[in-house]
C-alpha cells in the first residue's frame, strides 16, 4: 500500500521523550491536520520522516520504500519546514531553479504564477525576504514541487489574513487538481478546519488520536446551561472539562452527541476542532 | 546524484571565479607597476599554489554547513552528499592545478620579461628534480603535486567544517584552542622537558620522509598528499553520516 507508513518512531532528545512509539499511516491524496501544542513532537515527526533527524528506533516507510538514506524515498517527499535551510544569498528563482533540479516535476510556470499572485518578487534575495514572505516563498516551493507528499509544518506562519485566504484557495485549487497527501502542522485549527479530512493529535511525543475529522467531532460536544442542571446532567459521563461563567456552566463531553432526552434548561453544542482539541490537549 | 555534483561544482565555481578574478588583478597591478617604474626595479611572485591552497582549505571549512542544509531540504541523503562532495572535489583540485600551472607558465613566458619572477612552490622546493625533468614531465610532475596538495586540503577543510558543524559550543571552543595550543606550545615543551626534542626530530624525520624533503624526490609527496585526502574523507563520512540537521545560527 501506498503512503508514508510511521512505525514505532521514538525520539528522545537529553531526557526529554520527544516522540514515544509512535505509529501512523499518511495515505495517498489526503490532506491531514498534524496537531499538537507547543513542543509537542509535530516537527520532530516530520523531520525524522525527511531524514532531518534520525529516530531512536522504529521505521518509515515511503511508498514500501524505507525512508533512511534513500533518495528515491525521500524525492517522493517535500517539507516545507519552519525553520529556513537556504543559502542566505541565494534568490528566490535560483532557488526554484535548484528545486527543479533536485525535484524533476518541480513547475516552474506554476511557481512563477503563484509567487505573482502573492507578489513575491522572485528577484529578492531569500535573506531579504519578511517572515511572511518566506513563508510564502516555501509553501510555494513546496507546493510547485509536485511531489506525491507535501509536509507542510506551520505554512501560515507571519501571514496576514489575506494571504492565508490566498493560501486556503490553492491549496484547495491544487489538491483538486493534482491529488496529493499534504499534512499541515499548524497552531491556527480553526482556519485550517475545513481543508483538513484526517486529524493526528500529538501530545507529548504520543499520538492522542488518528481519526478523520468528522468522526473526531462526533465523539463529543457541548451541553451548557444552569450549573446545578449541568452538575447533574454530567455525573457518569467522561467529561474534558468545565467552564462556569457567573451561574452558567458549559461542560465538554467526550461521547456521542445526544441530542434527544437532554433535560429542559439544558443545551447541547457542537465541538468545533478548535475546541475539542483544547480539551483534549489541556487534560 | 548528477544534480548535487552540479551544486558543489556550482559553489565552488563562483569561489574559484572570485580568487583567480583577484589573483589576476594582483599580477596585471603588480606588472603595472613594474612596467611604469624604474627599468632597474625588479621582483619575485612565487608559491602560488600557497594561496590556491588556502583558498581550497577555505573552501572546504565553509562548503559544508550551507551545502548540507540545502541539500537536506531537497531530500538528497547524506551518501549522496559525500560522494558528490569528493567527485566535485576532484574536478575542482584538477581545475586549480591546471590553472595554477598554465597562468604561472604564461606569466614566466610574458610578464617573467619584465623583471618579475614566477616561481612555483614545488619548483622551488624539488629544485634539483626539477631541473633533471624536461618541460613536459616537469609540468606534469609539478600538476599531480598541486592536485594531490589540494585533495589533501579539501578533505582537512572539509573534516573541519563538519567538525565545527557537529560539535557544540564547548567541543568548538576546545578544538579552536586544542588545534593551536597543542602542537605549538604543548607538544613542544613536552618536548623539551621530558623528551630531550627527541619528539621533535622524529616528527621532522617522518615529514621529510614522507614528503620526499630529504631525497628531494616528489613522488613520495604525491602518494602521501594523495593517502591524506583519502584518509580525510573517509573520516569526513564517519562525521556526515550522522550529521542532522540543527538550529540554523
Amino acid at each position: 500500500m501506498n503512503g508514508i507508513a510511521i512505525k514505532n518512531i521514538s525520539k528522545n532528545f537529553g531526557n526529554i521523550n520527544a516522540l514515544d512509539n509512535v505509529t501512523i499511516t499518511f495515505e495517498e491524496n489526503k490532506i491531514y491536520g498534524l496537531l499538537g501544542r507547543n513542543g509537542a513532537g509535530k516537527s520532530t515527526l516530520l523531520n525524522i520522516i525527511t531524514n532531518r533527524i534520525f529516530s531512536d528506533s522504529g521505521s518509515i516507510m515511503i511508498n514500501n520504500q524505507p525512508a533512511r538514506e534513500n533518495d528515491q524515498a525521500l524525492r517522493k517527499v517535500y517539507l516545507m519546514s519552519e525553520k529556513d535551510f537556504y543559502p542566505e544569498s541565494m534568490k528566490v528563482k535560483d532557488a526554484f531553479k535548484w528545486t527543479k533540479e533536485f525535484y524533476p516535476d518541480f513547475d516552474m510556470e506554476y511557481a512563477v504564477s503563484l509567487s505573482e499572485k502573492f507578489t513575491l518578487n522572485i528577484k529578492s534575495k531569500i535573506e531579504s525576504l519578511s517572515t511572511g514572505y518566506t513563508t510564502i516563498f516555501k509553501v510555494i516551493t513546496a507546493l510547485a514541487s509536485n511531489v506525491p507528499y507535501i509536509l507542510l509544518d506551520e505554512p501560515i506562519l507571519g501571514l496576514d489574513a489575506n494571504h492565508r485566504d490566498l493560501l486556503y484557495k490553492i491549496i484547495i485549487e491544487k489538491y483538486s487538481q493534482f491529488p496529493c497527501t499534504i499534512v499541515m502542522s499548524t497552531h491556527l485549527i480553526e482556519e485550517i478546519a475545513p481543508l483538513i479530512e484526517d486529524v493526528i493529535i500529538i501530545k507529548e511525543g504520543k499520538v492522542i488520536s488518528n481519526d478523520s475529522k468528522e468522526e473526531l467531532l462526533s465523539k463529543g460536544y457541548t451541553v451548557s446551561g444552569p450549573a446545578s442542571l449541568i452538575e447533574k446532567y454530567i455525573e457518569g459521563k467522561n467529561v474534558l472539562s468545565v467552564h462556569t461563567i457567573g451561574g452558567l456552566k458549559t461542560a465538554y463531553v467526550l461521547e456521542p452527541p445526544v441530542r434527544v432526552n437532554l433535560p429542559e434548561g439544558l443545551e447541547a453544542g457542537v465541538m468545533d476542532l478548535q475546541t475539542l482539541f483544547i480539551q483534549l490537549t489541556n487534560i | 546524484m548528477k544534480a548535487a555534483i552540479k551544486y558543489q561544482i556550482n559553489y565552488i565555481k563562483n569561489m574559484l571565479l572570485g580568487y583567480y578574478g583577484v589573483f589576476l588583478l594582483v599580477i596585471v597591478f603588480i606588472s603595472s607597476l613594474m612596467t611604469v617604474g624604474s627599468s632597474n626595479s625588479s621582483g619575485s611572485f612565487s608559491g602560488m599554489e600557497f594561496t590556491s591552497s588556502i583558498v581550497i582549505l577555505v573552501a572546504g571549512i565553509t562548503g559544508f554547513k550551507e551545502n548540507f542544509l540545502f541539500f537536506i531540504q531537497n531530500g538528497v541523503s547524506r551518501k549522496t552528499i559525500w560522494k558528490s562532495r569528493i567527485i566535485s572535489v576532484l574536478c575542482m583540485c584538477g581545475i586549480v592545478a591546471a590553472v595554477d600551472k598554465i597562468l604561472l607558465n604564461i606569466a614566466q613566458l610574458t610578464i617573467s620579461r619584465q623583471q618579475i619572477a614566477f616561481k612555483g612552490l614545488f619548483e622551488m622546493i624539488y629544485e634539483n628534480a626539477f631541473s633533471n625533468m624536461n618541460a613536459v614531465i616537469g609540468f606534469i610532475v609539478d600538476f599531480l603535486l598541486s592536485f594531490s596538495l589540494y585533495l589533501a586540503l579539501s578533505g582537512l577543510g572539509y573534516f573541519i567544517g563538519i567538525l565545527i558543524y557537529r560539535l557544540n559550543k564547548v567541543g568548538k571552543v576546545l578544538v579552536c584552542v586544542g588545534a593551536y595550543t597543542i602542537p605549538f606550545i604543548i607538544v613542544p615543551l613536552l618536548d623539551y622537558w621530558f623528551f630531550d626534542m627527541k619528539l621533535s626530530a622524529g616528527f621532522a624525520n617522518m615529514v621529510s620522509f614522507l614528503f620526499g624533503s630529504d631525497t628531494g624526490n616528489p613522488l613520495p609527496a604525491i602518494l602521501s598528499f594523495i593517502s591524506i585526502g583519502i584518509i580525510l574523507f573517509a573520516l569526513c563520512w564517519l562525521l556526515i553520516r550522522k550529521s542532522v540537521i540543527g538550529d540554523k545560527k
